[in-house]
């Protein structure tokens, strides 16, 4: 995992942005986190494109409940449980108090690949 | 028109009918995202319009993804501007609705995509 480059944007004020770019698994992957009010937006891409949309939510949970579950949407592109699962666990970075809209568009979904994202994410904090 | 391989930010405020809007442009690779909205920064709406050269009886496609379906000013804005940049648009406005503004919101769009543009053809 080699960090290339990594910038903040401008107008901190508005919005909080996060930008990276490395290659994992030999692979030039971009991130971008952007911290809106009322979501947190994190691209994922190794194609250069948005790919598909996952939205990543907690559930309201009433009662005594130690683990706190998860909704996960697909709004555009393949409803596969790999890509689902990847998202997911890229949310969980965020701490998911806002829901979390991940754009994913990756060349390879192995296991390796997602903990090396999941790290990447880890150093974009904008949350 | 070419997006630079990589994604780039490009952020900014126009004021607008006496009324500060603020934008965020990610240019993609044939694609970009266009948020659009007031302080504080929420992205409710999202939609995304995509070309389609070979088709002349619907030259775009658009679908909306998220937020409340019947605010169209999202999906009206994507298809507009995928009409205008032969690519695949997504556009996330978070304005109140203001049939005034909206011309004057594409204008600013526009006149940005088209630097960005000229500049990463000239990189």
């Amino acid at each position: 995992m080699e960090v290339v480059a990594s910038s903040a944007a401008f107008s901190d004020s508005v919005l909080k942005n996060k930008q990276i770019s490395a290659k994992v698994q030999a692979i030039d992957t971009d991130i971008v986190c952007t911290a809106f009010a009322d979501k947190t937006f994190i691209i994922v891409t190794q194609l250069g494109k948005i790919g598909g949309l996952i939205l990543v939510t907690k559930d309201n949970v009433v009662g005594d409940c130690k683990e706190p579950t998860f909704s996960v949407r697909v709004l555009l592109g393949k409803d596969d449980a790999v890509h689902c699962v990847i998202a997911r666990r890229i949310a969980a970075v965020t701490g998911l108090e806002k829901p979390v809209l991940v754009a994913l568009a990756l060349k390879d979904t192995s296991v390796a690949t997602a903990r090396e994202l999941e790290e990447l994410v880890r150093t974009c904090s904008v949350w | 028109m070419a997006c630079p391989p990589t994604v780039s930010l490009h952020s900014f405020s126009e004021k607008l009918l006496d009324k500060h809007v603020h934008f965020q442009i990610y240019c993609l690779k044939d694609s970009c995202l266009i948020w659009i909205g007031h302080d504080p920064a929420v992205m409710k709406n999202l939609s995304v319009a995509m070309p389609n050269p070979r088709l002349s009886a619907c030259p775009v496609a658009t679908s909306h993804l998220m937020g409340d379906f019947d605010d169209t000013t999202s999906t009206a804005l994507a298809e507009r501007l995928s009409k205008k940049t032969k690519q695949q648009v997504f556009v996330s406005s978070n304005l109140p609705l203001d049939y005034m503004q909206v011309p004057l919101v594409e204008q600013c769009i526009m006149k940005k995509l088209g630097k960005i543009f000229l500049q990463a053809t000239s990189d």
